[in-house]
């Protein structure tokens, strides 16, 4: 049940992506050309001194924002557009729940970013002959436990949008503060450490660019980070789900 | 003489029929709403949208819930949907609390409010049925026959390829109760599904309502504000008014109660006067309808016994007949006067 649930989710996933082909094109051709830019514009501005440490560090960067940038619209848009139409009604009636199809979705939508991202960024690197050495099992597997903070942030604001309807301004506001959580220092251990995504982007950057190792606990140590945003996420969405349910608002516009 | 014995054998099962002890044991009751309330907050004193509601059906039954805009026909649906929390009271859906057992009866449940916007628009028809299909755990592949019967049955095959934001709204309508069928609920609960449609595809509804609860035993929820709508398909009716409902029954049955009135229409070969009108008010107490500056008139009265005497003082006046049509009361007429007092 939940195998066909899920497939079925997946094939959901895709044929919007294809639908929407002219929006999913342009989402790739903008992140292609950012890293056009990142390549050559910061070479000319800041000449041929640049270290080739930062510049990686650039990439990685903004590859994984664009991951969680994905991962947040994912979620929050989503809950957002489909309260105000009737469809989020339609899926609080199905047996395997609510927050399972949910789930199934973000999976969906997170498997759909990681053949985006990566293949621009293998087309980047094609383009500009520059060939960044990564170690794409580690570098997915960072990913993958740090992403549920992410959905967390995401579960946070879709669940303001089921009460309050039209958020989109401050969906907009939160990619700029993803930009932080992307970029600030967390290893070794310091109270950056603790913000949602952080650990994983920065282990990820200090992998990538400098060939660094991590202990087994500090993937623990992501991924207990993330689940704890996750489901912190989780519960302030029910506490609105059940605020709309009460409201009459689930599908209510 | 068979043909008279035959009419013999059937009054006496109807009348068998007709008793509540006999007919109770032949249908299974499915749903059971017992005094639902339900309020939201507002600025002054909580608005009452439900107050003590209660009510049951049978499988093989379409019950209408009617009722003015804002008295809480949607709310009910809601409600037994679980979409929606109420406040007070218990619903029951094959036994089952569908609060607490919630998970035992969505299956036995399908419903469709606002249809045209319960579905995918981006997604074709069969995508659609498809993906609410694979929601609830139902292989595409494995069901590929009882999808097409549905396709066929709600006239969706030839488009079933087709993006539904492409569809009309009266296709887009079927294509959402298309999708709350694939797992056969055995309740099914629609909320204004001929909203917009053309008289066509609300006919084909209309059929294909009558036989989904007919031949597949199944309970349907209706409403509507299409009064010829709720006549034709529905076996009880439900009217509420604001939040309470003021009268429940079998349509004859308010037909019945609520005096069916006759309803005349008298074309002349000339305009009436005045005085002509006075002497047809001296006859019998008519309520006139209408009195058109043509040379017809309507007007309603409880029998017809009186209408001789309107012959005859037409004749008296020396005025030529040129029409006369009578109609009865039609179900629109009926519930205006039920949620009038
Ligand atoms: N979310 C809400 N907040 C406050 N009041 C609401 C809300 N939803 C519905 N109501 C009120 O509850 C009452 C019943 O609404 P409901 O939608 O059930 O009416 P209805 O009988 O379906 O009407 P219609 O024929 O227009 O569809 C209305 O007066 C409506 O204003
Ligand atoms: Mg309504």
């Amino acid at each position: 049940m939940y195998w066909v649930a899920f497939k079925g989710e997946l094939t959901r996933t895709f044929i919007k992506a294809k639908r929407y082909g002219f929006d999913t094109l342009s989402r790739l051709l903008m992140t292609y050309f950012v890293f056009i830019a990142i390549f050559y514009g910061l070479k000319f501005m800041t000449g041929p001194t640049l270290n080739g440490g930062k510049l990686d560090e650039l990439i990685i960067g903004y590859i994984l924002w664009t991951f969680a940038v994905s991962a947040y619209f994912e979620n929050s848009y989503d809950l957002a557009e489909e309260s105000t139409i009737g469809t989020l009604e339609q899926l609080h009636l199905a047996p395997i729940g609510f927050h399972t199809i949910v789930l199934f979705r973000m999976i969906s939508g997170y498997l759909l970013s990681i053949i985006y991202n990566i293949s621009v960024l293998y087309l980047t690197m094609l383009t500009t002959g520059r060939w960044l050495d990564l170690p794409i099992f580690n570098f997915l597997l960072i990913v993958t436990l740090a992403i549920p903070s992410i959905y967390g942030i995401g579960y946070i604001f879709g669940g303001l949008a089921l009460v309050y309807k039209k958020i989109e301004s401050s969906l907009m506001l939160i990619q700029f503060i993803l930009i932080l959580f992307v970029s600030l220092p967390a290893w070794p251990l310091q109270k950056t450490s603790f913000l949602p995504f952080t650990a994983g982007a920065h282990s990820i950057n200090r992998m990538v660019v400098y060939g660094e190792s991590f202990p087994v606990w500090w993937y623990f140590f992501i991924l207990g980070i993330s689940l704890f945003y996750f489901f912190l996420g989780l519960g302030i969405f029910k506490l609105f789900e059940t605020k709309a349910r009460r409201l009459n608002l689930l599908g209510q516009y | 003489m068979q043909s008279h014995l035959k009419n013999n054998c059937q009054v006496i099962v109807s009348f068998l029929l007709s008793r509540p002890y006999y007919k109770r044991p032949l249908m299974k009751e499915i749903l059971e709403v017992k005094h639902i309330f339900k309020s939201y907050p507002t600025k002054s004193e909580p608005f009452k949208a439900l107050d003590d509601i209660s009510f049951s059906a049978c499988e093989g039954e379409v019950l209408g819930l009617l009722g003015p805009n804002g008295s809480g026909k949607t709310t009910i649906i809601k409600s037994i949907a679980s979409l929606l929390e109420y406040d007070k009271g218990q619903v029951l859906i094959n036994g089952f609390d569908n609060i607490k057992d919630r998970k035992k009866v969505l299956p036995f449940l399908g419903a469709v409010l606002d249809g045209n916007r319960n579905i995918y628009w981006r997604l074709s028809v069969l995508e659609n049925i498809h993906y609410f299909a694979g929601l609830r755990g139902i292989d595409k592949k494995r069901s590929k026959e009882k999808i097409n019967q549905i396709l066929k049955d709600l006239m969706l095959e030839e488009i079933k390829n087709k993006e539904v934001r492409l569809l009309s709204r009266g296709m887009k309508q079927k294509v959402s109760i298309a999708c709350s069928l694939v797992h056969a609920p055995n309740l099914l609960l629609l909320d204004e599904p001929t909203l917009g449609l053309d008289i066509e595809i609300s006919r084909g509804m209309e059929k294909w309502i009558t036989k989904y609860s007919k031949e597949e035993k199944k309970c349907i929820i209706v409403t509507s504000h299409d009064m010829d709508f709720i006549e034709t398909v529905c076996d009880r009716v439900i009217i509420i008014q604001k939040g309470k409902i003021t009268f429940q029954g079998p349509v004859k049955e308010i037909k019945k109660k609520y005096h069916n009135h006759k309803r005349v229409r008298i074309t002349l070969d000339r305009q009436i006067n005045e005085s002509f009108k006075t002497s047809l008010k001296e006859i019998c107490d008519l309520s006139f309808e209408t009195v058109e500056e043509t040379s017809a008139f309507s007007f309603k009265m409880e029998n017809l016994n009186s209408l001789p005497l309107i012959m005859d003082s037409i004749k008296n006046h020396n005025i030529k007949l040129q029409d006369i049509h009578t109609s009865e009361d039609r179900f629109e007429d009926i519930f205006m006067e039920i949620i009038k007092d």
